[in-house]
């Protein structure tokens, strides 16, 4: 195959063009890292935790915790 | 009781960041398969224009990507905020996939992304090659694990309920990374995925065709989206059906509603074309039907039969009584581990347990419930038809426009005609936004249609959400918003900007350096 070599072999992306590129993606990037960790902080780890424990599991579903305990269901 | 509002705004915000996390991926999937091919050609030819496609048209990747990434991480926050006792409940079965989700999407992904764009320099060209289709593959790989987790939810096999840790426990981790709804949803997706990278290409190239700028360029990339359009718009269709019979086959109620198939037909069913569907009065006016199709579609066979809605809802109602006595076993066991007749109730009737815990979400005590009130549970089990009816119709309505499409421009690309007719070209272009449409609204169909379950026949959505206020969802839904508009904004500034500019304005193609070269060596580096 003859193919032509090409007089540059330089990658598009070390062009300045390609650098400008390169450094707005990276921008993003971080303002985007940023931007969640204060989402995190202000919206998600200001918010009460949710109590998961068996316990809470049991309460959620199981109705003899509420105090309202039965053992057969009436007749539909 | 459970708070309706916590309810309905968890959801609404669940599905806000899963509807704008998903205009990125499919594009991604896409894409990244397209500059494999892309690079693949210049390899194998060793013609200059190959490789510069590939660069511009990984710009715009590398714009999606960096929009794109971490965008899902808020679903993730969720799952701690809003839906703390879903998290419990599956954590069990979801660990596994999200956490190799994690591992493929950022680090697999993530590290072919960076070699892709700094490796040109340091890589061989087949070395390069093989890091391009490994973004590929990693990209795809990172959806069939959150699809695994997604498919668990439509279908949850290879997991049992303990009633002792009261959450879902993996039973088989090869049933649940081998559903067969997880294969039929991951190829789908990843195809229609395929789809949207390809209409990408084809309308953005057919805009500088229409502008008359980067013939050479643009000829080439509407050649290879439409090959690789064209199969992935087939592969939709076909996938797309085996979907629908896996869905027939696990959730018969979510088929039903899509069809808006009141009653059970003497099969087999037909397939209603069009229609109003009128959920007071369990009926769709103006309907027409195309005999035989959804029975062939949904049993593959002519005497399989598909249930109603009005069937499934009684159907429903049994289910729940078998619930309730299987709830009441399990309250027994609690207290008294080794009652051997609470335990044979509870093995026998466990698999309905999920269909007594729909009684919740009004009463603290299903085994209080009336006679009403299990009806209500019942007919609650009916999903939101003319949404679902309409979305899958516009959604199948779009696959075939767009194999349509793809077949005119393969035409047209074996013809050398790409730039002959203005009209295909404009065509072409404004139906860059349809993909997007229809894989959002495939979306709708998939989990819209499986509420009221968040776990199908396990779970109901309303018992999953944390002991949290409406408005604490209400400030944080605020905070999504802004932040995703504004990520939306930047987004499509960025690719407007790029395409603007395209290959000529960024200095990809033509080469100004190819001008002093003899001119037959300079249409060898061309290709013409």
């Amino acid at each position: 195959m003859n193919a032509v070599v090409h007089p540059s072999d330089r990658s598009w992306f070390r062009t300045a063009a390609g650098r400008h590129f390169g450094l707005e993606i990276a921008l993003i990037v971080l303002a985007k890292a940023a931007l969640l960790t204060l989402l995190y902080f202000s919206l998600v780890a200001s918010q009460p935790r949710a109590d998961t424990s068996p316990a809470a599991m049991r309460a959620r579903v199981l109705s003899d915790i509420a105090g309202n305990a039965t053992t057969e269901p009436a007749t539909p | 009781m459970i708070d309706g509002d916590v309810v309905t705004l968890s959801r609404l915000q669940f599905a806000l960041t899963a509807l704008y996390h998903f205009l990125f991926v499919p594009l991604t999937l896409g894409l990244s398969w397209l500059l494999a091919i892309m690079e693949a050609v210049y390899v194998m030819t060793g013609r200059e224009v190959w490789k510069r496609m590939t660069q511009f048209w990984g710009v715009l990747f590398g714009i999606n990507f960096a929009m794109g990434v971490a965008t899902g991480v808020t679903m993730e926050f969720q799952f701690g905020t809003n839906w703390a006792y879903y998290a419990h409940y599956v954590g069990d079965v979801f660990g596994t996939p999200l956490a190799l989700e994690g591992l493929m999407a950022f680090f697999l992904e993530a590290t072919f992304v960076g070699l892709f764009f700094f490796g040109w320099d340091r890589l061989g060209r087949v070395q390069h090659l093989v890091v391009t289709t490994l973004l590929a593959v990693g990209a795809n790989l990172s959806a069939l694990w959150i699809l695994i987790a997604n498919a668990w939810m439509q279908n949850p096999v290879g997991a049992e309920f303990n009633f002792e840790t009261m959450r879902m426990e993996v039973t088989s981790f090869t049933q649940v990374m081998f559903n067969p709804v997880a294969q039929s949803k991951f190829v789908h997706t990843v195809s229609a995925g395929y789809v949207l990278g390809s209409m990408f290409v084809l309308s953005i190239s057919a805009w500088y065709l229409l502008r008359g700028r980067n013939i050479d360029f643009a000829k080439r990339s509407m050649t290879v989206a439409a090959s690789f359009g064209l199969a992935s718009a087939l592969s939709v269709v076909v996938l797309g059906d085996e979907s629908g019979y896996t869905v027939s086959e696990n959730q018969k109620m979510k088929l039903a509603a899509i069809e808006a198939m009141w009653d059970t037909e003497p099969a087999p069913a037909s397939f209603a074309v069009f229609g109003f569907p009128d959920v007071a009065e369990r009926t769709t006016h103006f309907a027409i039907h195309i005999p035989w199709v959804m029975g062939i579609i949904g049993t593959r066979s002519l005497d399989g039969v598909l249930p109603g809605i009005n069937q499934l809802v009684e159907e429903a109602a049994q289910r729940i009584g078998r619930g309730r006595i299987a709830y009441a076993a399990m309250q027994r066991l609690r207290k008294q581990p080794d009652d051997a007749q609470a335990r044979a109730a509870f093995d026998a009737n466990k698999h309905d347990l999920g269909y007594a815990l729909l009684l919740k979400r009004d009463m603290a005590d299903p085994a209080q419930a009336s006679a009403a009130d299990v009806q209500r549970a019942a007919a609650s089990t009916i999903p939101n038809v003319p949404v679902l009816f309409w979305s899958f119709r516009v959604m199948v309505g779009c696959g075939m426009y767009f194999i349509a499409l793809f077949a005119w421009s393969f035409w047209l690309a074996s013809q050398r005609r790409l730039d002959a007719s203005r009209r295909y070209l404009k065509i072409a272009l404004w139906s860059l936004p349809l993909p997007w449409l229809a894989i959002e609204l495939g979306w709708i169909v998939a989990e819209y249609g499986r509420q009221p379950w968040a776990i199908e026949g396990v779970l109901p959505t309303a018992l999953g959400v944390s002991s949290v206020s409406a408005g604490q969802v209400l400030f944080s839904i605020s905070g999504f918003v802004l932040f995703y508009t504004a990520l939306a904004v930047i987004d499509a500034m960025l690719m407007t900007k790029y395409v603007r500019r395209g290959p000529d304005g960024l200095g990809l193609w033509p080469l100004p350096s190819l001008a002093p070269l003899a001119a037959d060596e300079r249409d060898y580096a061309v290709g013409t």
